[in-house]
Order: structure tokens, then C-alpha cells, then sequence
């Protein structure tokens, strides 16, 4: 555990716990900030814009309550891991809403950004190395062409092309509707098949930008002195590479790895738009269009908390990886 | 050494190229697994012998006809698509009054009287018959003998009293604050009494909003808090199971007391999006929506064999308010001109591809039947020279900028519309450029639907566009949007849906009398009277009745829709459906 010190460890938890109380209070205030009253919307919408009733849904709600009294309920709430209860699904708990949603999130995103880093780095690596060839001419070409198609057009293309058109996948959800799975493996394939066109949706929108960022960085360190020297002595292409090249290349793509992983969490709401896929960005998108302030906090809060933790965990392991870094 | 290296690279490489081809590979096997799949995607083919690829890309428009032999060996499934979130499906309790699945809380549940939006009128359900004494304020309901709970419990006057009950008890419940007026409710052997302080005539169409509950289940829950896991209700499919993000199972409830239904389950399957609603209705994975259709792929899915659309007029209205507190809409000849330069023929067949129905200038949808004032409906008219007629003979005059003035105040408006409504915003822009015909400036905004309806009952507004919904009740739908009683003045909020600041003693008066009005004759009378009012004060500018508009392909799966008199997603024609065959 060379180069990590309780202080520097102290000094990123706290630095990281101070980053997650002001993302936690603009949760609270930007809602707020939307305009209109969750109450007298519903209220319009289902008892005749009665007052009465909007009254009662608001003491329901508590928004009765000062802003101040309202804040301190929600910072209390968050420390006992309480998120508070959905206002459109009255009495649902947030943290019941988010734990049904965030798995279908995960499985797809997280699956998505490894292999899309994964695929990213051998692609890059392979045409740096071969640089000027057929092969990174091609891979750098696509990517270019790849990255300027906005990600809603490749999963619409995807879904009519694989889906509605050859038939070759579900055009979405994540189960077959009314499929009689009784094994486990059944289950598994029939969701993993269900998630495939979401999955090759990210990663080929995702994977060009990461392939030409670790190709550059390849060729980069290649031109440094210190792989001149060890041309230069007579090591092979190979251990060059791997012994060298490759540890310091992939340092930039580290740190992207770990932002996306820290927001994989917020989901892909075009992705679950697209493909009728369930998750948490669609739960977002619809509780800030109908006001639901407690499930928007408690999207924003998770949210927060995993990009928190996530940097927090990357300070912890950069020192690790990377001796220059400097700790104090 | 090195060369191990190497390799190991070059194999992660390959399995890694392998995990690639195998997410496509694998597909194939895994469909060739589950049998659900195929007959869902590639029946048609698979079921007439080994067809070559390209007839699947040949005739796609054909797979749900094709497919349906296979869904109906599997044992008649009627497989209903609706745009509904996940979220939605947390709480199945029939009180809430947001937050749910709607639709397949009336097919679980039932109220003592049925709705019927088609020919606007109740009908029996969980009660036969019922009856008034001679001042309406007692409403006598004598219970249906032949219903049962799904757990086989009989169902009795007690569930509906435990019902009226948990409504007064937890008021957020009581959406239409029935309690305000009732003051009790009491089961008498095989029937239900409900006792009300003064004469409440519309009662029974506010009793087909109550879904019934079973006391035996609800009694020793918190009602507020029940998020009712496995609903028990007396409708024709009962409970089975719900898979998240993807569907809900319904099977055939055999002692529903208006018969059996001819198909053995229901499968509701559940979309994201109305679009993806609409591709799984075009691409034959379902039998019909709830009434979600992406409104420009009418013209598409109509053309297919087997195709239809319901369409019929629904319990709310889109129209663009008007503010009257503002110093130039106070001007009914600006309100009028602004009415007759808006072609709303064109509106419904460009924006809505003629799957809804006209707003009428009189306010009360088709639904109402008798009461509806068609004289008033009709006497508005597309006119863009008579509508700068209006103007010019009220004393306006067109500027250098093409806008209408009068003593130095141009017709200039702010507009607001709903964002993230694609089919609002086309909308506003052709309301905007009729407008803007007839020599009246428009200053768009947009607002979330929330931020909306707090412009709308605060006043903020000069011309705002949304819907505004009421329950069956034609005097609830009139009062509560144009009596002076249910507004404020600009910047306070109104206590009922008058959002157009609209007073008019003669309304007031009118609706007075309508209030009390026990006599058939004489209420269509004065409704009458209160949509003459309404199409002479140019109150809104009228849209479209936020209709239903279920489409469905009757004989390519499933046929038996013969019931045209109900709409197509009602419990009286979803018992007529079988497979086909």
C-alpha cells in the first residue's frame, strides 16, 4: 500500500463527502425551482381543479410544510436511507421505485461501457500498432463516421432493421411478455437476448471516441524517450508494448472508465425509450415532467452518491497505478 | 516468454471477437428456444413449412394475420399493448387516483353502474337496478345476485358500504368530495342506500368512477397505504401475475356475471412509449391497445388487413384558453374573430389524423348525448375573411406589420404550450400561423404540463393549450369551468376550472337553476340555453375532445368484437372476444 496515507485518505473522503452534500442540496432546490404545484396538478387533472382536494394532497405530501422544514426532513430521511415516497405513486416508496428500476439499468449500461472500453482498447492498441495499415485506416475511418451519428438514430435503425424487419431480436423489453420461463437458464438467455440490441446500441455509439482516445495515446507514448531507449536496446514490439507502453496508455482511459461507471447509474434514457426497455432514466424523465419531487431527489441522490463513490474509489486507486501522482 | 505474451493477447482478442459473434449467433439459438418468441416474431413462416428468408422481408405486413392460428392453439390469449410505466404497476390500489394502470384496474374492478362513453349513458354492473325518492336524496341500488369476488367469495351491499366508507375515510380517495354532499351509506340485505343532505341527482354518474372493493380482503389493511399486491375484483379476467417492464397476465374469470369470457387469458403487454406501442400494434405482437396509438401511423396501421380504429368522444377537452381578464380578449370580438380563423377540420385531420373528435364551441362532448346543443356545436365556422371582418367591424385596424390595432394596442399574445409534447407543439405552430392569418401576434413559451396548469389557474396567461378533463356528469363538466364562483382574479389561483377568468351572470344564473333541476325536460332545456351562452361568448378556442381511439385487428388473432354500441376496451365487449377459428 506504498505512496496511500491516512490523510490523503481523510482528505478525499471529506473533500467527497462535502461534493455529495452540495449535489444532495441543489437535488432538493432545483425541483422546486420547476414552477407549478404537484398538487394543484393532480388535483386539476382528476377532482375538478377542487382547492380543497389539492389542500389535502399537499398536507399528504407534506408540502404544507416550509421549504426549510421540507430540507431538513429530506437531509434526515437520506442519512436513515429513507428517500421518501413517491408523490404520482402514492404510497410507493422511492427506494422501492429505484430497486426495481436500477438492475434492468445496470445490466444494460454496465455491460455496455465494460465492453465497450474493453473492445475500445484492443482496437486502438491494434491500430496504433499499426499505424498507416489497411486495418487502422479502416477502424479510424468507421470511427469517425460512427461518432457523427447521434445514438436515438442508431437504436431506431437498430430496432427496424434487426427487429421489426429481419426479426432477428425482440424490438424491446426485457423478457418475452407472457413466456413461460420455469429454469433459471431459460430466464437468463431469454433476458440476455433481450438485451443484446440495447448493449450493441452503446457500445457503437460509445466505442469510437474511446478506440481513437487510446490509439493516440498509444502512439503517444511510443514517440516518449524512454520507448526510443528500449527500441533503441532491442526489446521486442511485444514486451515494449506490454511491459511499457500499454500501463501508461491506458492511465487517460482509466479515469474515463471510472466516470462512466460512476454515471452508469443515471441509465440511458434514449436507449430505454428506444427499445421499451425498463430502467431508471425513463423513471427520471417522467418524474420531473410530472413534478414528482421525492422520486426526482431520489433518482438525483443515487445518482449522486455512485459518481461520488466511484472518484472517490478511482483517488484511492490512481496512487496505486500511478506512482507520480502526488498525494498530499 | 515474450511469445506467450503475445498469444495471450492475440486470445483475448479472439474470445473476445467470439463474445461479439455470439451475441448475434446466439441469438438465433435462443430464439429456436423459446417458443413464445417465435410465434410472437417469425410464425408465419416457421408455421408454413420452412419458407426462404425473403419472404419474411416480402410481406411483414402480413405476420399478424398469419400468426394467428399458432396464438389460438396456444389457447386463446387476448394480448392487449399499453404505454405504461413500471412505475405504475407498484400500486394496483383502485382509489389512487394517479400513479396507476387505469385500464386494467376497470378490468379487474367494477362500479355499481357502468359508464358507457359510446352512447353516454349507465348501464348496469355490480347493481340491476336503482331508484330516487321523490326529492333525490336518497339513491336506492339493488346488488347484482349473480357477481362474484375471483377468490369466490359472494360479493354483497356490505363491500359497497365498506367502499363508500374508505372514500370518507381517507379523503385524498374522494376525488369528487362525494361526502361533501352524502351523508350516508348503509347495506340493507341486497341493497345499498345512499343517504345525501340535499338533492344530488348526478350521483349515479359519479358512482360509475367507484371501483367496488372486497371488504373480506380491505378490511384489515391500512386502505391508504394498501398497495393491493394481488387485486381481487368481480371484473370478467382475473389476477395472475405481472413480469416487470414487460407484462401483466390476466386469465379468464369463469363466474363473471355477465358470462364467461371466450378466451382463457389476457395479456396485457407493457410499452415505454406510445411509439413503441404502435410498433408492437404494427408489427402484430398485439391485438389491440388500451387507446394508444402514435397518432401519424393511423394512416399506416389502417391500411392492414383485418385493421380497425374505435373512435369515440372522451370525458375531456383540448382547447386553447383564453384569458378575459387581459384588456383586449375582454373583447368577445376578438374572441370571435380569433375562433372563426381557426380551421379545426384541418387541425383534426393534419394533427391528430382524424382519431379524435371536435371540441364543440359549446363545451359538452358527444359523449353526453341528448344534451348536446348541436346548433350551438355547429355555429362556429372556418372563415378567415368574415373573422377580419369581426375585427374591422368592432373598430380594428390592420398596421404596417400586417397585426390589428385599436387605439394604439396591438393583438399581440403570449401562447403557451406544452414541452416535450410533439404533437401539442405541431398543433400550437398551425393554431399560431391561423392567427397570425388573421392579423394577431403570437409570442410562443413553453412549460412542462404541471407549470401549465399553475399558469392556467393563476392567470398568468394570455392563451395557454391544453386539455381540461371532467367527470360524466354534463352539469360538473359546464359549472366547474364556466361559473364566475370557480375563478379568482389574475394571480390568484381559482378553486375549480374556470381558468379563462370567464364571468357572465347569465351563465351564473342559468347554471343556478340547472343546479337544482330534478325535471328531465327542463335540465336539457337549460343545457341547451348554457351552450347558446358559451357559443355567443367565444369562451376558448375550441380543438379536439381528448377521444378515445382504440385501434384493433379484428379475425387476424382474435375477433368478436361485435358489441359497437360499447367502445372496443370495454368490459362488455372484451368478453365477446375468441380466437379465431
Amino acid at each position: 500500500m506504498k505512496g496511500i496515507t491516512v490523510k490523503y485518505v481523510c482528505k478525499r473522503f471529506f473533500s467527497a463527502l462535502f461534493t455529495l452534500w452540495v449535489a444532495l442540496t441543489f437535488n432538493f432546490l432545483l425541483p422546486r425551482m420547476m414552477g407549478g404545484d404537484p398538487a394543484e396538478f393532480l388535483a386539476s387533472q382528476t377532482a375538478l381543479g377542487s382547492a380543497e382536494y389539492a389542500q389535502q394532497v399537499r398536507e399528504q405530501f407534506g408540502l404544507d410544510k416550509s421549504v426549510f422544514e421540507q430540507y431538513i426532513r429530506y437531509l434526515g430521511g437520506l442519512v436513515r436511507g429513507d428517500l421518501g415516497v413517491s408523490y404520482t405513486n402514492f404510497p410507493i416508496p422511492v427506494t422501492e421505485i429505484i430497486t426495481q428500476a436500477i438492475p434492468w439499468t445496470l445490466l444494460v449500461v454496465l455491460v455496455s461501457t465494460l465492453l465497450s472500453f474493453l473492445i475500445a482498447w484492443i482496437i486502438g492498441t491494434l491500430a496504433a500498432l499499426k499505424k498507416g495499415s489497411w486495418f487502422d485506416n479502416l477502424a479510424v475511418g468507421t470511427s469517425f463516421y460512427i461518432q457523427s451519428i447521434p445514438y436515438f438514430w442508431v437504436g431506431m435503425l437498430l430496432v427496424m432493421g434487426l427487429g421489426y424487419h429481419l426479426g432477428w431480436f425482440p424490438m424491446g423489453h426485457a423478457m418475452t411478455p407472457g413466456a413461460e420461463l420455469s429454469s433459471f437458464w431459460a430466464k437468463a438467455g431469454n433476458i440476455a437476448y433481450h438485451a443484446c440490441l440495447p448493449v450493441l446500441s452503446l457500445v457503437i455509439v460509445s466505442l469510437a471516441g474511446r478506440m481513437i482516445m487510446m490509439r493516440s495515446n498509444i502512439l503517444q507514448v511510443f514517440s516518449e524517450d524512454y520507448i526510443v531507449l528500449a527500441q533503441a536496446k532491442g526489446l521486442r514490439r511485444g514486451k515494449i508494448l506490454t511491459k511499457y507502453a500499454l500501463r501508461n496508455a491506458l492511465l487517460p482511459s482509466f479515469t474515463g472508465l471510472m466516470l462512466s461507471l460512476g454515471q452508469a447509474v443515471g441509465g440511458a434514457i434514449a436507449t430505454e425509450i428506444i427499445f421499451s426497455y425498463p430502467g431508471i432514466g425513463l423513471t427520471i424523465m417522467n418524474a420531473i415532467l410530472s413534478h414528482d419531487y421525492p422520486l426526482v431527489q431520489g433518482c438525483f441522490a443515487i445518482i449522486a452518491l455512485s459518481v461520488v463513490a466511484i472518484n472517490f474509489l478511482a483517488d484511492l486507486i490512481y496512487p496505486l497505478i500511478d506512482p507520480r501522482v502526488s498525494l498530499d | 516468454m515474450k511469445t506467450r505474451k503475445l498469444s495471450a493477447l492475440l486470445a483475448l482478442v479472439l474470445a473476445l471477437a467470439l463474445v461479439l459473434t455470439g451475441c448475434s449467433g446466439g441469438s438465433t439459438s435462443s430464439a429456436g428456444s423459446t417458443p413464445a418468441d417465435q410465434s410472437k416474431t417469425s410464425a408465419p413462416e416457421s408455421s408454413e413449412a420452412k419458407a426462404p428468408e425473403s419472404s419474411a422481408a416480402k410481406e411483414p405486413a402480413s405476420a399478424p394475420e398469419e400468426s394467428e392460428p399458432e396464438a389460438q392453439a396456444a389457447g386463446g390469449t387476448l394480448r392487449m399493448g399499453a404505454y405504461v410505466l413500471d412505475t405504475q404497476m407498484s400500486n394496483k390500489s383502485p382509489f389512487a387516483t394517479s400513479g396507476t394502470f387505469g385500464d386494467m384496474l376497470d378490468i379487474l374492478y367494477e362500479p355499481l353502474l357502468t359508464f358507457n362513453e359510446k352512447k353516454g349513458q349507465l348501464e348496469p354492473a355490480l347493481a340491476n337496478e336503482y331508484s330516487w325518492n321523490d326529492d333525490f336524496t336518497e339513491l336506492t341500488f339493488t346488488i347484482n345476485p349473480d357477481v362474484k369476488w375471483h377468490d369466490g367469495a359472494a360479493f354483497s351491499a356490505e363491500d359497497v358500504a365498506y367502499t363508500m366508507q374508505v372514500l370518507k375515510d381517507v379523503p385524498t380517495f374522494d376525488q369528487y368530495a362525494l361526502w361533501g354532499k352524502l351523508t350516508e351509506v348503509k347495506a340493507d340485505g341486497d341493497k345499498v342506500v345512499f343517504v345525501t343532505s340535499q338533492s344530488f341527482t348526478s350521483l349515479p354518474q359519479y358512482l360509475s368512477k367507484v371501483r367496488i372493493v372486497p371488504k373480506h380482503i380491505w378490511e384489515g389493511e391500512d386502505a391508504e397505504n394498501f398497495v393491493n399486491e394481488t387485486p381481487v375484483g368481480t371484473g370478467p379476467f382475473a389476477w395472475e401475475k405481472y413480469t416487470v417492464g414487460t407484462s401483466v397476465e390476466l386469465a379468464a374469470f369463469k363466474d363473471y356475471w355477465n358470462g364467461a369470457p371466450k378466451v382463457d387469458k389476457m395479456l396485457i403487454v407493457l410499452y415505454n412509449t406510445a411509439p413503441n406501442t404502435t410498433l408492437g400494434l404494427l408489427n402484430g405482437e398485439i391485438d389491440c391497445t388500451t387507446g394508444t396509438i402514435a397518432m401519424s401511423s393511423i394512416p399506416e396501421f389502417t391500411s392492414k388487413e383485418f385493421a380497425q380504429m374505435d373512435i369515440y368522444a372522451g370525458l375531456g377537452n383540448f382547447s386553447v384558453l383564453m384569458n378575459h381578464e387581459n384588456e383586449l380578449l375582454a373583447d368577445v370580438a376578438v374572441r370571435k374573430a380569433m375562433a372563426m380563423a381557426i380551421n379545426q377540420p384541418e387541425l383534426i385531420s393534419r394533427g391528430e389524423y382524424n382519431g379524435v373528435m371536435p371540441t364543440s364551441v359549446g363545451w359538452l362532448p358527444d359523449l353526453f348525448g341528448d344534451y348536446v346543443n348541436e346548433d350551438a356545436k355547429d355555429s362556429l365556422q372556418f372563415d378567415l375573411e368574415a373573422a377580419q371582418k369581426v375585427l374591422e367591424d368592432a373598430g380594428y385596424t390592420k398596421g404596417d406589420d400586417g397585426i390589428y390595432q385599436k387605439d394604439g394596442k396591438r393583438l399581440s399574445f403570449t401562447y403557451h404550450n406544452a414541452s416535450g409534447a410533439p404533437a401539442q407543439q405541431m398543433e400550437a405552430g398551425m393554431i399560431q400561423q391561423w392567427l397570425l392569418n388573421l392579423g394577431v401576434e403570437i409570442i410562443p413559451k413553453l412549460a412542462t404540463w404541471p407549470e401549465l396548469t399553475s399558469l392556467a389557474q393563476t392567470g398568468k396567461y394570455d392563451l395557454l393549450q391544453m386539455g381540461i378533463n371532467f367527470p360524466p356528469d354534463p352539469y360538473a363538466a359546464l359549472n366547474s369551468c364556466f361559473n364566475s364562483a370557480m375563478t379568482a382574479p389574475t394571480g390568484e389561483s381559482t378553486p375549480g376550472l374556470n381558468y379563462f377568468r370567464y364571468r357572465s351572470e347569465e351563465m351564473d344564473g342559468l347554471l343556478e337553476q340547472a343546479s337544482g333541476e330534478t325535471d328531465e325536460g327542463k335540465l336539457k332545456d337549460l343545457y341547451y340555453q348554457i351552450q347558446d351562452v358559451l357559443a355567443k361568448d367565444y369562451v376558448f378556442l375550441p380543438m379536439y375532445n381528448s377521444s378515445g381511439h382504440i385501434p384493433y385487428y379484428d379475425g387476424a388473432s382474435v375477433t368478436g368484437w361485435t358489441d359497437y354500441e360499447a367502445s372496443v376496451k370495454s368490459n362488455r365487449n372484451l368478453i365477446n372476444v375468441r380466437p379465431v377459428g
